[in-house]
């Protein structure tokens, strides 16, 4: 992998910055505004502004949702994985493709329409991803590092310890990348009905009253956030991981 | 298998020779405790086998060494499982002269290295048995007889009882006061042999001894047992 620069960042950027100008210009409608007025926007909301409020209570939810899903989610797939439960395969292989977003309404009948119905629902949609993909990696794990600690006397626990779960971190940071990007859209679902903050109601409340450029800093914030994930995953697995780091194929 | 039965006095060292597939590996597992015999009865110390005896070490083919740990948590695996303090590892790594790359990954090191590794992991149990499974298979010629040297002065400073599977007859009769040599599946005993000649390659008796296992194998073979 070639190592990423700063300045890598700053091409980037610009080079996307410069498509939506382009994209803003050659469209030339209010609900696309240009990029000056919305950077103004969100750097306005953001230093103190109410745009600052919706992130933080955005950034919870998802937060909150990611960690409960990380805590059910890993040691349940890590046990599926290591004991091949025929039962539980076909349990989340059931389960996994029903589109759980459509249970919305009920959850809201059920819980009401405050943070921990979102953080449910948000839960419900990414844990069965977390699940599978940990699954299939804890049950990949080689039979021989298995015998190994086996054939110095580890028992169960041991050999979660030292070959189930350390092989299958690499799998759990593909799980949160994949989780975060769903989670930051499910969350936008769940906040575009009758929500007071966040972003996603923000977003809603905004383009309802047709002011464009303080929608486009909710957007920005939602990009934000979901980058900001990537780079804390990022910097964790390096700490997690650092044997992969080393230059491992 | 059938019909295999042989005994080990404490202290010495066994090699088992045979084809690829006549169950040599299955033997070892049997001896470890990983695998519990159909029939028959196996003994290690006059008690009969028990999984996960603290006596019993294994070095596997393929090193079995975890990609995720150090050179030194590696060496110190099996002390970490058992809830002993890690020191005898570093005792062990300096004995098989790893020390200075006791904080390397597994990936960075070479095959004889890695092999080093293994080695160490199980001599920190202090062992009073060590089961060898086709431990210098993977590597070339110089490093194998290098860590053949190493296996030996190894054994003479410790005293510990030794069984090695290995498809090498050079290495079996270089290594083993005893060697037997099993036919194709089903696995049964076709020679048996006792080595004056351990720790000399090119003595007559060296020779001997290789070309009369080398007689054995291929009676088993051709099934003239």
């Amino acid at each position: 992998m070639v190592k990423r620069q700063w300045y890598h960042y700053v091409i980037a950027l610009a080079i996307l910055a410069g498509i939506w100008d382009v994209l803003a210009i050659w469209l030339n409608i209010p609900a696309f505004p240009r990029l000056a007025p919305a950077v103004a926007a969100f750097v306005k909301g953001m230093a103190g502004g109410p745009l600052l409020k919706h992130f933080g209570v955005s950034l919870y939810r998802v937060g909150i949702a990611t960690v409960i899903s990380l805590l059910l989610g890993v040691p349940l797939g890590l046990y599926l994985g290591r004991s091949g439960s025929p039962v539980g395969s076909v349990f989340v292989y059931l389960a996994h493709p029903i589109p759980k977003v459509v249970f919305l309404p009920v959850i809201i009948v059920a819980m009401g329409i405050g943070d921990s119905a979102k953080i449910f629902l948000i839960v419900l949609v990414i844990l069965f991803q977390t699940l599978v993909t940990v699954k299939d990696a804890a049950a990949a794990v080689s039979p021989g590092l298995i015998r190994s600690v086996q054939s110095l006397g580890g028992g169960e626990w041991h050999i979660y310890r030292h070959v189930i779960l350390p092989a299958s971190l690499p799998a759990i940071f593909t799980a949160l990348r994949l989780s975060t990007g769903t989670a930051v859209a499910v969350l936008f679902f769940a906040e575009s009905y009758a929500a007071q903050y966040g972003l996603g109601s923000l977003i809603w409340d905004t383009w309802a009253s047709r002011q464009f450029d303080l929608m486009f800093s909710g957007v920005m914030a939602m990009a934000l956030m979901g980058f900001g994930f990537y780079l804390l995953l990022d910097w964790l697995e390096r700490l997690v991981c650092p044997w992969s780091e080393t230059g491992r194929p | 298998m059938r019909d295999v039965s042989f005994t080990l006095p404490v202290g010495q060292t066994l090699a088992v020779v045979g084809p690829s597939g006549c169950g040599k590996t299955t033997l070892l597992s049997l001896i470890a405790g990983l695998l519990t015999p159909a029939t028959g009865t196996l003994r290690v110390a006059g008690r009969p086998v028990e999984p996960r005896r603290p006596g019993t070490a294994l070095i596997m083919q393929d090193y079995g060494l975890l990609p995720w740990k150090t050179v030194r948590q590696n060496a110190a695996l099996g002390l970490d499982i058992r809830g002993l303090p890690r020191d005898r590892a570093e005792q062990a790594l300096a004995e098989v002269g790893l020390l200075d790359l006791a904080d390397r990954w597994p990936h960075q090191l070479s095959g004889g290295q890695r092999q080093r590794v293994a080695i160490a992991r199980s001599l920190a149990l202090n062992p009073d048995l060590l089961l060898m499974d086709e431990p210098f298979s993977a590597l070339d010629a110089l490093t194998r007889e290098e860590m053949q040297d190493l296996l030996l002065s190894i054994w003479q400073r410790h005293r510990t009882s030794m069984v090695l599977v290995t498809h090498s007859i050079a290495e079996a009769v270089y290594l083993a006061q005893h060697v037997i040599v099993l036919s194709p599946l089903p696995g049964r005993i076709v020679g048996s042999f006792v080595n004056e000649s351990v720790g000399d390659r090119r003595g007559t008796g060296f020779h001997a001894l290789v070309n009369a296992v080398r007689d054995a194998l291929s009676r088993g073979v051709n099934g003239h047992g």
